[in-house]
């Protein structure tokens, strides 16, 4: 190999690491709060980013870990004997990366745009009634805050009703095909989310925070929150 | 010692090229602010080149495989027990709804583009590939595979993921990038029978030596420097909460029955402990990225990450992270140090047996150098013989596994100096006298040298060492080869040498190659463990 190509491969190596260095460097840097400077640069780096499956926050229990996310299904009466499933549920996974997986599902559906979260809760619903065998099922969220210090020296545990934080989210009706034929959401801005500090617009949501966003990019909007590693501040789980 | 004959060296040198000298000095004018800046750019640059391509050892990169793998392994092994319900189209992950999230980013996975029917036959064959890269079985080839298997069941299930799936991802790129096969492998192994059936044979060293690469170390260092990265941002990430400065933190992850798999909310009665293990996990995350460049706080940097992903793993039920994450650690070892702690096994698996090489013997008519006293050229069993040094008790019986190791044992001296103008020096005064003799820079790869040959003594030139590099080394040598160790030291250090318990002959520099050859010749005869038994008297013409 010629002096020349060699140097210039040296060259192009090096040119690729700096790259490389910064563009893992300043991904996280765009997590809200971010400035605009952050945010632009951090843009720089995505395409790159996403495309080796680099586009991580590693806020991992960060900003404040908070309360966990479930999800519960419940059939509707049948023979006037309701079933309830939850995801996740430490009795009905193993091995623990399984249990984690699931838990996962409750966890990260809130990360991503209005759209995509029906898409997913009616997914899960129909997973579960295919499982409870029944082809009625309604979807509640619920929000379980951990408990405070001084419930615990008064003797209290950390599973007091309390601290359970239920919200109906939606009902759904199946074919035996799986079809849907009947579905119901409510108000999904209604579930345990921290509406003002979510990184995009609900479309139902009150909040004025990301005015200055394209409200009409969803699939841009729906594209940072799910590749770019920004959750809601519900736990942020590492 | 050194100068004195450097100075003989450099007299020798400069005599035979004066010219060179002369008009070295006349060339550039040294003094001027553009000379100075080149300079710290050429110093810069080479410090880059070093810090990034200097060739290192592929084993603690195939121990990073080897852990990987494994972990991706077991990932693949986990999602098959629900892998319809979340790779199939009509899953809890409808395939129609990820691409939409996806839709413009330039994101893979291949399983965007599988058949139904063909799921679990590439799903199967995932884990084909990931437990042949386990292995290290075609390295090259699976290595990327194993990435692209990573991401694409990743990015298939977007919201299943959580931390594992970013170090595994982060993990198998950078392994993929280095030549994590080269040791510890099925490849190495093939390489190994290749190189019997052509006869060919190499000490350890050199073995070693042809294993280094830059793309190793590239591979390390962006292992690495990432790591750095994601322990700056996490903790970075902490301070944008009030809870971590509140201490409130984790008292708040504890008591997350969720995440719970060990009980402890004991620490209620104890509230200072959650606030002090909250202060520490945000100053040890920030300050991780520069404590750990130095190497004499680096352990304690990496005990406690270690300490934090194990607690991770066995109080938030979180291991496959927890591992993951100090999988990295493996890193900032040092493979030298590893290779010697664990020599035997690692010899007897990578490199089989090892033949020693011949020591280099002179004509038995060779005259000594007239100012030199040749080491026991006359006192061993033949007189007129030019014999090498003579063996040390230890070595007089039949070394272990003699079928395998050709040579003779006990019969040179090993020479350690960091610096080449001292081995240069040394190796060509002993090999004038007929003394057989190596030698190494390598600190970490002379204890190597010594459990292989092993030498009939050891000469350690110590102006480079510190005094716990030094008496790290001896006890490490000692260890290794229970022979003469011989030690030119500073001063100052054999004044703090002087205070210890230890079992080198000490000999303060300035000295000359001559003395060294003389109190190597009295350490070698006043021996260990009835090495005078074996051995006559020396020559009066050692004198």
């Amino acid at each position: 190999m010629s002096k020349f190509a060699k140097s210039v491969g040296f060259f192009a190596i090096n040119l690729l690491l700096i790259w490389h260095v910064f563009a893992i460097a300043i991904s996280p840097s765009a997590m809200p709060p971010a400035s605009p400077l952050l945010a632009d640069a951090s843009n720089v780096a995505r395409p790159y980013n996403q495309a080796l499956f680099l586009n991580h926050g590693y806020h991992y229990f960060a900003p404040n870990p908070g309360a966990s996310s479930l999800l519960e299904f419940e059939t509707a009466p049948d023979n006037d004997v309701p079933q309830l499933t939850r995801i996740p549920d430490a009795t009905g996974y193993f091995p623990r990366l399984r249990y984690h997986r699931f838990f996962m599902l409750a966890e990260n559906v809130w990360a991503f745009g209005d759209e995509a979260q029906q898409d997913f809760i009616e997914a899960y619903a129909r997973h579960f009634s295919r499982k409870l065998n029944s082809p009625s099922i309604s979807v509640v969220s619920v929000s379980h805050d951990p408990a405070p210090m001084r419930r615990i020296m008064a003797g209290g545990d950390l599973n007091h009703p309390s601290s359970f934080l239920r919200d109906p989210l939606a009902e759904f009706e199946f074919a035996d095909n799986g079809d849907t034929v009947r579905k119901s959401f409510h108000n999904m801005a209604a579930a345990d989310v921290d509406v003002e500090l979510l990184p995009t617009p609900m479309p139902d949501s009150s909040d004025s925070d990301d005015a200055n966003r394209d409200s009409d990019s969803t699939a841009e909007t729906l594209e940072d929150t799910s590749n770019t590693g920004v959750r809601p501040p519900i736990p942020m789980t590492p | 010692m050194s100068d004195q004959a450097d100075t003989t060296q450099m007299a020798v040198h400069q005599s035979a090229v004066p010219q060179q000298h002369t008009a070295s000095s006349v060339s550039t004018n040294h003094g001027s602010p553009a000379f100075s800046l080149r300079q710290k750019l050429t110093s810069g640059l080479n410090q880059w080149k070093a810090f990034w391509f200097e060739p290192s050892d592929p084993l603690m990169l195939a121990i990073i495989r080897i852990l990987t793998a494994g972990m991706l392994f077991y990932n693949l092994c986990v999602w098959t027990l629900d892998f319809e319900a979340f790779f199939s189209a009509n899953g809890l992950q409808p395939l129609a709804t990820v691409q939409k999230i996806y839709e413009g980013s330039p994101v893979f996975s291949f399983w965007f583009y599988v058949p139904e029917p063909w799921l679990w036959i590439a799903h199967l064959s995932c884990l084909a590939i990931v437990f042949l890269f386990f292995t290290g079985t075609a390295t090259r080839l699976t290595s990327i595979l194993s990435y692209l298997i990573t991401i694409s069941y990743s990015q298939r299930v977007p919201i299943a993921n959580f931390g594992l799936d970013q170090i595994l991802g982060l993990l198998c790129l950078y392994l993929a990038v280095g030549p994590c096969g080269a040791c510890l492998s099925v490849d190495s192994w093939i390489r190994k029978l290749k190189a019997r059936r052509k006869q060919t044979t190499e000490s350890a060293v050199e073995a070693v030596t042809k294993l280094k690469s830059s793309s190793a170390t590239v591979s390390l260092r962006l292992i690495q420097i990432h790591l750095c990265v994601i322990y700056f941002w996490a903790g970075f990430a902490k301070l944008k909460g009030d809870s971590w400065f509140t201490g409130e933190a984790m008292w708040n992850v504890i008591a997350n029955l969720e995440y719970q798999t060990t009980d402890l909310t004991w620490m209620a009665h104890v509230p200072w402990l959650p606030y002090l293990v909250a202060h520490i996990t945000v100053i040890w995350e920030l300050f991780f990225c520069v404590l750990v460049w130095n190497k004499t706080v680096r352990p304690v940097v990496l005990l406690i990450g270690t300490g934090m992903h194990f607690g991770i793993g066995a109080f938030l039920g979180m291991w496959t992270f927890g591992l993951a994450m100090t999988f990295c650690y493996f890193a900032f070892s040092d493979a030298a140090t590893v290779r010697s702690r664990w020599s035997r096994w690692f010899w007897r698996t990578e490199f089989g047996k090892v033949h020693v090489e011949q020591p280099v013997r002179t004509s038995v008519s060779a005259p000594p150098p007239v100012n030199a006293a040749p080491l026991q050229t006359s006192a061993i069993a033949d007189s007129t013989a030019a014999a090498p040094l003579p063996a040390s008790a230890s070595t007089v019986a039949k070394p272990k596994n003699s079928d395998s190791i050709r040579g003779l044992p006990g019969t040179e001296l090993l020479v350690i100096a960091l610096r080449e103008r001292h081995r240069q020096s040394l190796q060509k005064y002993f090999r004038n006298h007929n003394v057989p003799c190596r030698s190494t820079a390598h600190v970490q790869a002379s204890e190597l040298l010594a459990a292989d040959l092993p030498p009939a003594a050891i000469l350690i030139m110590a102006s480079e060492l510190s005094l716990h590099q030094l008496t790290r080394l001896i006890d490490d040598l000692e260890n290794v080869a229970a022979v003469p160790i011989l030690v030119v030291v500073s001063e100052a250090l054999m004044q703090e040498m002087q205070h210890r318990e230890q079992v080198a002959t000490l000999l303060q520099a300035p000295v000359t190659l001559k003395e060294i050859h003389e109190e190597l010749i009295q350490a070698i005869w006043k021996g260990r463990d009835g090495f005078q038994t074996n051995l006559s008297a020396p020559n009066s013409t050692d004198q």
